[in-house]
């Protein structure tokens, strides 16, 4: 094979390699790697596609270290089971390798579901495939799809980590609420901090 | 007499003890982070007169800033002389402040810098609308306050060094 064939061959591998890392679910998307079984701090295998509800399903990637997650995990609980009964199928999915921070290892996702009332499946991505496909970047970052599977929301919790009481802008709750009214999201796609996922090797 | 003389003598020591000894309060001893927003930040990019500005947005709680963090403050001092600034932005939370003031006293960062105090996406999308949020994060501008490229993730030592002496460079071409 020619020279310039190589070159060309050997720089769309190196831009397939560096895809992932650009990649960014769009809205419109449906979750990619729905069947994927992971498991659940009950013990039991649940995929996206499982845990999916009549009205629309929410995946949320987080974690238990970081302290954006720490700061939304109660206001997490409260959306998470409520959306579940109006009827939006929810999981939670901590794509962390708990060789970069041990608290964030099976033992410590089921103490925290415990602690915090998750009634939801939170769910170990063991090898950190799914975020990578979502082209997740940090904890906590939400993801809402419709009743027919389509993206309709991808960011935050709301507008405010630090402080619950002064939050003015409920992205994600609203966002639910809009799903299963029918509605069009208020603001489908937002941004705040938080930690970078921690992928596994 | 003596009596007298010695009570003196010894209410002047303690009172000497007193006024020598350190205060341990330590928002009197540590140098104040100064809070931004997106705006005032980009304002001291632009007043700043740098030749080369990069701007970090790190946390106490976020590893891999603390990881990058000796290669910045190497950075500063290495290319200072060329009108390089390095301004570090806490993004801890206000209330953790004094937190992240003593990391950077305890880094011997002095002034500490600023700390963000404004709502998460309007600080992200006020520096850079690529941003996704993540920590750390890295801009570089040049003499006008325009920015010349970002890092998003802990950065290599070689990645910011080649980024400021491009600008420095171009910027000392005739």
């Amino acid at each position: 094979m020619r020279k310039t064939t190589w070159v060309a061959l050997a720089t769309a591998a190196l831009m397939l390699l560096l895809l992932p890392a650009a990649y960014a679910l769009e809205l419109g998307a449906s979750a990619p790697l729905a069947d994927k079984q992971m498991k659940n701090v009950d013990g039991s295998m649940v995929s996206i596609a499982s845990s999916a509800g009549q009205k629309g399903t929410l995946v949320i990637f987080s974690c238990n270290h970081c302290p954006w997650v720490v700061a939304w995990q109660d206001r997490m609980a409260e959306i998470g089971n409520a959306a579940m009964k109006q009827g939006v199928g929810v999981v939670m999915v901590n794509p962390n390798d708990p060789e970069a921070y041990p608290t964030d290892d099976f033992e410590g996702m089921v103490k925290r579901a415990k602690e915090v009332g998750y009634e939801f499946p939170y769910v170990v991505d063991d090898d950190s495939g799914v975020a990578k496909a979502f082209g997740a970047k940090h904890t906590p970052e939400a993801y809402l799809f419709d009743s027919e599977g389509r993206l309709v929301y991808h960011g935050t919790i709301d507008d405010n980590a630090q402080n619950p009481d002064q939050v003015q802008k409920r992205y994600l709750k609203d966002a639910i609420d809009a799903v299963v009214a029918g509605n069009p999201v208020p603001n489908p796609e937002t941004k705040a901090l938080g930690c970078s996922i921690k992928f596994r090797k | 007499m003596l009596s007298a003389r010695f009570s003196l003598l010894l209410l002047s020591v303690l009172l000497f003890i007193t006024i020598s000894t350190p205060v341990r309060a330590q928002s009197q001893d540590m140098a104040r982070l100064i809070p931004v927003s997106a705006p005032t930040l980009l304002d001291s990019v632009r007043s700043g007169a740098g030749q080369a500005t990069l701007v970090n947005i790190w946390a106490t709680w976020c590893r891999p800033c603390k990881e990058e963090m000796p290669d910045l403050l190497r950075l500063e001092r290495e290319y200072r002389g060329r009108g390089f600034r390095l301004l570090l932005v806490s993004a801890d939370f206000t209330r953790n402040r004094e937190q992240a003031e003593q990391y950077m006293a305890n880094l011997g960062v002095d002034p500490p810098g600023m700390i963000k105090d404004q709502n998460d996406m309007e600080f992200i999308n006020g520096l850079d609308p690529a941003w996704s949020g993540t920590l750390p994060f890295s801009i570089l501008f040049d003499s006008t306050g325009t920015r010349v490229v970002s890092w998003e993730g802990k950065t290599s030592y070689t990645s910011f060094r080649e980024a400021v002496e491009n600008l420095l460079d171009k910027n000392d071409e005739p």
